[in-house]
């Protein structure tokens, strides 16, 4: 109860003169100002954040695995699945959060700004809430833009403020159960006021019945925020989801673009590897050591997939894939089929010069030592001469001009 | 001291969510206190900070504003064809602004931002305000007739 008195106790509230501008009671007039409003957006926002948190999850997992995970190399296109509603989600939560954001800015301005302690503690807590969930929409968004206007790293970052953004999310739900609740119940029916004190429901009754009939009615309130989550879809998806490319006009890659008809992450020319001369070799560590060139690659028995790249930023596109199965390279080395090795690229620097093929990926007959792609020798930003190319892996774990292989792991994907 | 309307404790399913969720934010917490190099708190701070006040100080009173000419300038009729024609060209604007800007474009890499981005979306804005003028201007006759 000390407590209780401590946390409830009145706060004395700044001089009434100082009450101005958007600090004035009525100053925000639209009734879809609203708990319910504010309630049905928040449900659809919420459920983007946990899919967006999981697939992110997912992602993260993948190229950091702790020892009890398992990432199978089946069906090949999960990840590219898990990864492109990562970023499409996220694109479509930033016309939700803006929306929902909406519903609710007229509480900034709640006078006093600050009644008692537990309502300066409240409105603290929602500081990190705004804070996390604005900063991973738009962080997220310039970094697909491949801007990095800031000292951190980003996907470390994004990692861990993704978990603030997520539990915040969370108890935002437990702390506003009730108002949830009651925005959740249908209009009019005593569920709707819930635990308000006579006035204020009739008073939250009467907004929400006049908000069916405001200048901008709730039915247009809808509809552009309907509208608004799908023009972002729309003009973005298609990135990923092939069929709509010609359509997503504003999305940063389009499957088809680039060369050899596949778009391009991290090119040969940033690698340091535009330049691979006829001293090429491909050495795989094992009780068999080999030394290949180029030509006793092609040499070897040569086998077609069809794989997509799928890049963390949330493109994909699918390519056909001709060059040697990783397990037989393995065998003729003398190492069993499934046997975890690490694939090492020419590039001199860089996260992603190494990369791990667990068991699942390295036993898969369709993972493959590419040397062509769609038919013709690899592109030097594909990874010429020769790149990995794995089912179900993010594109930096696709490792492209690769010139050693042993048991072990290492890099990412370690 | 009148008693409270409502029970801190319930509904019983809060505690399903408020739990968890202070576990997670304090993990997040931990995990970017000790992260060393990778997260400069000074950086991580500012776009924390930062993205929220974007919001709170640039697009909000930016959307209100342009919300009150409209109440003062549009007919009533019109209203909600412009709210909607604004979020929709609005919301396309943010997200495609990056693009625009293209800061990372590299030109060794012409896949990676391969459209002109500024004249994609004035035309898409465009095209948006073009129906929402036909839409509006149906909306106002109708109420007039």
């Amino acid at each position: 109860m000390t407590l209780d008195r401590l946390l409830g106790a009145r706060l004395p509230g700044p001089p009434a003169a100082l009450r101005r501008g958007p600090f004035r009671e009525g100053a925000f007039s639209s009734p879809l100002h609203s708990e319910r409003r504010a309630a049905r957006t928040g449900v659809l926002l919420g459920l983007a954040f946990a899919v967006c948190f999981l697939t992110g999850l997912v992602s993260h997992l993948v190229q950091h695995p702790p020892s009890w995970w398992v990432w199978p190399a089946s069906p090949s296109w999960l990840y590219r699945v898990t990864q492109g509603v990562h970023v499409a989600t996220g694109l479509a939560s930033i016309p939700l959060l803006l929306v929902k954001l909406w519903t609710v800015y007229p509480k900034l301005f709640a006078w006093p700004p600050a009644g008692s302690p537990a309502r300066l503690v409240g409105r603290l807590s929602l500081l990190v809430l705004v804070g996390a969930s604005t900063m991973q929409l738009l962080t997220g968004l310039v970094n697909i833009a491949e801007w990095y206007p800031w000292a951190f790293f980003f996907t470390t970052t994004h990692y861990w403020t993704g978990w603030l953004a997520i539990g915040a999310v969370a108890v935002h739900v437990g702390a506003k159960a009730p108002e949830i609740r009651r925005g959740l119940a249908r209009r009019g029916s005593p569920a709707a006021t819930a635990g308000l004190p006579a006035g204020e429901a009739t008073a939250q009754a009467a907004a929400d019945d006049a908000a069916e009939t405001n200048a901008v009615p709730r039915r247009a309130f809808v509809l552009a925020g309907g509208l608004a989550v799908g023009a972002v879809t729309l003009a973005t998806v298609g990135q990923t989801v092939s069929p709509l490319a010609r359509v997503s006009v504003l999305g940063p890659r389009e499957p088809g673009v680039g060369p050899q008809r596949l778009p391009v992450r991290q090119t040969a020319h940033k690698a340091g590897t535009a330049d691979v001369g006829a001293d090429y070799r491909l050495t795989v560590a094992g009780p068999r050591p080999l030394s290949l060139s180029l030509a006793d690659l092609q040499a070897l028995p040569q086998a077609t997939e069809r794989l997509p790249i799928t890049c963390v930023e949330g493109w994909s596109a699918n390519a056909t894939w001709t060059g040697v199965r990783l397990a037989d390279l393995l065998e003729e080395a003398g190492l069993p089929r499934g046997t975890e090795v690490t694939v090492e690229s020419l590039q001199t620097g860089g996260l992603y010069r190494v990369s791990t093929v667990s068991p699942p990926h390295a036993r898969s007959p369709r993972t493959l030592l590419a040397l062509r792609l769609d038919g013709e020798q690899l592109a030097p930003d594909h990874g010429y001469p020769v790149r990995l190319i794995a089912p179900n892996r993010p594109g930096v774990m696709q490792t492209k001009w690769v010139t050693r292989i042993a048991p072990g792991s290492g890099g990412i994907g370690a | 001291m009148s008693t409270p309307l409502t029970d801190a404790l319930r509904p019983w399913w809060r505690w399903l969510f408020v739990l968890p969720g202070l576990a997670a934010v304090g993990y997040g917490a931990h995990g970017l206190l000790t992260a060393g190099g990778r997260v400069p708190l000074g950086s991580w701070a500012t776009w924390f900070v930062g993205s929220a006040l974007l919001h709170d100080l640039v697009l909000a009173p930016l959307w209100i504003g342009l919300g009150w000419l409209a109440a003062r300038w549009l007919p009533r009729a019109a209203r909600p064809v412009v709210a909607v024609a604004a979020a929709v060209s609005g919301v396309l604007t943010l997200v495609a602004l990056p693009f625009v800007l293209a800061r990372g474009r590299d030109p060794r890499n012409p896949s990676f931002l391969p459209r002109d981005y500024g004249l994609t979306l004035l035309l898409v804005v465009a095209a948006v305000w073009a129906l929402a003028a036909v839409w509006a201007a149906v909306a106002v006759r109708r109420a007039r007739g």
